[in-house]
């Protein structure tokens, strides 16, 4: 399995060079701004990591774009990036596939139709607001927008659901049923179920560490790859190695300290655990104090590694919190970049990219 | 290629709480009960009709003692039957890399119904709560209360999830992520969803009436279903006992209406050329056709002249006047009721259709039929043109004594 393009939308802008021009002078990253969320006489103040607001690209007539919820139109429009990104035409729509993979999918758009429906009743309800409250909205709108005829499925899980899109993916190339695969992974920002999270301790944090079991700073993206066979030539050429575990051991032994290793951690027994055995490990890298805690972050961090990774370039950690040690300065010459994702369970998911 | 088994089955829906009493439903539809009826006036209604299934002790508490979401004590219901059809123990299955794989629709957006209603009329007293939604995946759950040890994943294909969800199974053991999965899928009847569909006009007054000229539309209801799928090798193994052969599984979207099946089913002519291709068996060997048959207009137009056309002669039956759409938890149950036909060598009665559509020309069994065949194929088609199918194969026991 190759890719092909990728791209995507995050707090910090449209596409992937925001994100790697920030990690190139992490200086420039500003503080974001603290927004107030309350709910009858609680209220918290949370530094939430929200997209900014982008046009859907392509020829969408602007009604069907009024209508779409912020889930499917994170999953388009990094699609429509990642598409450019590879350059390629599809010779073929009944053998490309789509995978869009999320956590807590268009939960803002669920709950704002909930709250009409507990408000008003029936006459609360739209056909509108409950397709897009469902999780295959972004599948359904992807599919007819772009006219991808092939398997198309979306798959939910909180922490690995982009290994086990890439999985799956991989499968489909491996049987032949398809020649292409879009795997789009995105997560929609809730208010309450942010608050949630961060009312819990009453301490917000402005800066997400995804090694400190106490940080939660939520946040929203979208993040598209174009994947193909193996024999395909695309500018990434990497080798893609993907196992799951059920339950990560306590002293996490299968991790080769000899690779720079990126982590997205959501379990805070595990994260407490992994900083007791690997805390000192040289080669650990955290990105996700750029764009928060939510479930699409895995697969931001495997965006950034593997436009990397195609120079054989690792990005510097934008961590320095005296939690873990961290990878300073960027790197050169890496052969085999690992990244781990561990559930809240401790369930997890390794990516081994290889040069 | 190795043979990937289905070796346990479970099931809850207005057929009855466990697989016993779903096949005497089957085998005996004469009963009135048979159908699932609503009062006309349930589409006239302000408030939502309790769809909710009567089950006694359903309440489970998870690992961490904490009250479980209706859909997942659903699911650890019928995953209880499941497994104990299959022989394998909580025990037995630590020995072994076990996959949880949910189709859902929407089971796991709502993880406390009453709190959701309270919290949003702004009644709530605090916002806890609202958290329980990261524990309420479906997958993770019933993976975290039998303590499993392999991949989990929830898929929200809509109406096909069901179908997908054992398509994936197929995936995962093929590709070696696992020895077993517990596959199926579930889904609630809440206000969101009767409300949605209402408002899309998609629903039958009284019942459903597949394919039939006089059909009005869909009646919802709730259900779960979970069957245990696993790896030839590992039920030699196991000693198990395989019930039927996943033969093939095909995918293909139609990419014309997010609620409209294609005039000429073109995503589902792709995936049942899928699933054919995947099983290595030609169109004229299939012998046995469960239709999604949701007794929509459309549905049952594009499908049954799909089906007219492309597999004349060969039975095609439909339950959803028995269960009602099940939506996530459909594509399973309908698998099992295939399964149940191999075991128990019969077709069941389309129950609900009544007076042939000229316009489809399709004739489902309108009794009760016996069955010897080999292959059963099972359709499921859902909003955003998704489609997907399943074959089996009957399960034949090689003779080693000779």
């Amino acid at each position: 399995m190759k890719i092909l393009g990728l791209s995507a939308i995050t707090s910090l802008g449209v596409g992937l060079e925001p994100i790697i021009s920030k990690l190139s002078n992490p200086d420039k990253i500003e503080e974001r701004a603290k927004r107030a969320y309350s709910y009858r006489d609680q209220e918290i103040d949370i530094f939430d990591y929200r997209t900014p607001r982008f046009n859907l690209e392509g020829d969408i007539p602007k009604a069907v774009v009024r209508r779409l919820g912020q889930f499917a139109k994170l999953s388009h429009h990094s699609i429509n990036l990642a598409i450019i990104d590879s350059g390629i035409e599809f010779p073929d729509l009944n053998r490309v596939g789509m995978l869009v993979g999320s956590g807590i999918g268009p939960s803002s758009t669920n709950h704002a139709y909930m709250k009409k429906i507990s408000q008003f009743g029936s006459k609360g309800t739209s056909p509108i607001l409950f397709s897009n409250s469902l999780y295959n909205t972004a599948t359904s709108f992807n599919t007819l927008a772009k006219k991808i005829h092939g398997p198309c499925t979306t798959v939910s899980n909180f922490e690995l659901s982009t290994t086990l899109c890439f999985k799956t993916a991989e499968q489909w190339l491996k049987k032949d049923i398809v020649d292409y695969v879009i795997v789009s992974i995105a997560d929609e920002f809730y208010d309450y179920l942010s608050m949630g999270m961060c009312v819990e301790r009453n301490n917000p944090q402005s800066l997400y560490n995804p090694l400190v079991a106490s940080t939660k700073v939520p946040g929203e993206g979208g993040v598209s790859f174009i994947l193909g066979k193996s024999d395909v030539k695309t500018k990434y050429e990497l080798e893609i190695d993907l196992a799951f575990g059920s339950k990560a051991s306590k002293e996490f032994k299968f991790i080769d300290k000899s690779n720079p290793l990126i982590v997205d951690f959501k379990g805070e027994q595990y994260t407490q655990d992994f900083i007791e055995t690997h805390g000192l490990n040289e080669n650990l890298i955290s990105y996700g104090a750029m764009y928060g805690s939510f479930p699409t972050s895995g697969a931001i961090d495997f965006a950034i590694a593997i436009k990397g990774m195609a120079s054989g370039k690792v990005y510097p950690s934008l961590n320095s919190s005296g939690f873990g040690a961290f990878v300073e300065h960027e790197l050169n010459d890496v052969k085999i970049l690992n990244l781990l994702h561990v559930g809240n369970r401790g369930e997890f998911g390794e990516i081994k990219l290889s040069r | 290629m190795a043979k990937i088994y289905i070796t346990g089955i479970g099931q809850v829906s207005h057929l009855g709480k466990n697989i016993d009493e779903a096949l005497a439903a089957l085998k005996d539809p004469s009963s009135e009960n048979s159908y699932l009826r609503l009062e006309r006036d349930h589409l006239e209604n302000e408030e939502a009709p309790d769809l909710s299934l009567e089950i006694d002790n359903l309440e489970v508490l998870s690992r961490d003692s904490k009250k479980l979401s209706r859909a997942n004590q659903l699911l650890i219901h019928v995953t209880k039957e499941a497994l104990a059809y299959a022989g394998l123990s909580e025990g037995e299955a630590k020995d072994y890399r076990v996959g949880v794989i949910v189709g859902t629709t929407s089971a796991c957006t709502i993880s406390n119904h009453d709190f959701s209603m309270e919290f949003h009329r702004e009644e709530a007293e605090n916002i806890d709560p609202v958290k329980d939604f990261f524990y309420a995946n479906p997958a993770q759950s019933i993976s975290h209360f039998f303590d499993l040890n392999g991949p989990v994943a929830a898929i929200n294909n809509a109406c096909t999830s069901g179908t997908d969800a054992l398509g994936l199974a197929k995936d995962w053991i093929e590709a070696d992520m696992c020895d077993i999965v517990i596959a199926g899928g579930v889904d609630l009847i809440l206000e969101n969803m009767y409300l949605g569909f209402r408002s899309l006009k998609l629903f039958d007054g009284e019942y459903c009436k597949p394919f039939s000229k006089n059909r009005e539309g869909l009646i919802l209801c709730e259900a779960a279903a979970m069957l245990v799928v696993e790896s030839e090798s590992v039920s030699a193994k196991r000693k198990s006992s395989p019930i039927s052969v996943i033969k093939g599984y095909g995918l293909g979207s139609d990419c014309y209406h997010p609620t409209t099946p294609h005039p000429e089913a073109y995503g589902l002519d792709l995936a049942i050329n899928s699933a054919l291709k995947e099983s290595g068996i030609q169109k004229n060997q299939i012998d046995l056709i469960n239709a999604h048959a949701t007794g929509t207009p459309n549905n049952d137009l594009v499908e049954g002249q799909y089906l007219h056309k492309n597999f004349t002669g060969v039975p095609v039956f439909g339950t959803k006047a028995y269960t009602g759409h099940t939506l996530g938890a459909a594509g399973a149950l309908e698998v099992i009721w295939g399964c149940l036909c191999f075991l128990n060598n019969f077709i069941p009665k389309t129950l609900g259709f009544e007076e042939i559509d000229p316009d489809i020309n399709l004739i489902p069994t309108t009794q009760v039929m016996p069955y010897q065949g080999k292959f059963f194929l099972s359709t499921s088609l859902g909003f955003g043109g998704a489609n997907s199918v399943i074959i089996l194969e009957r399960f034949i026991k090689e003779d080693t004594s000779l």
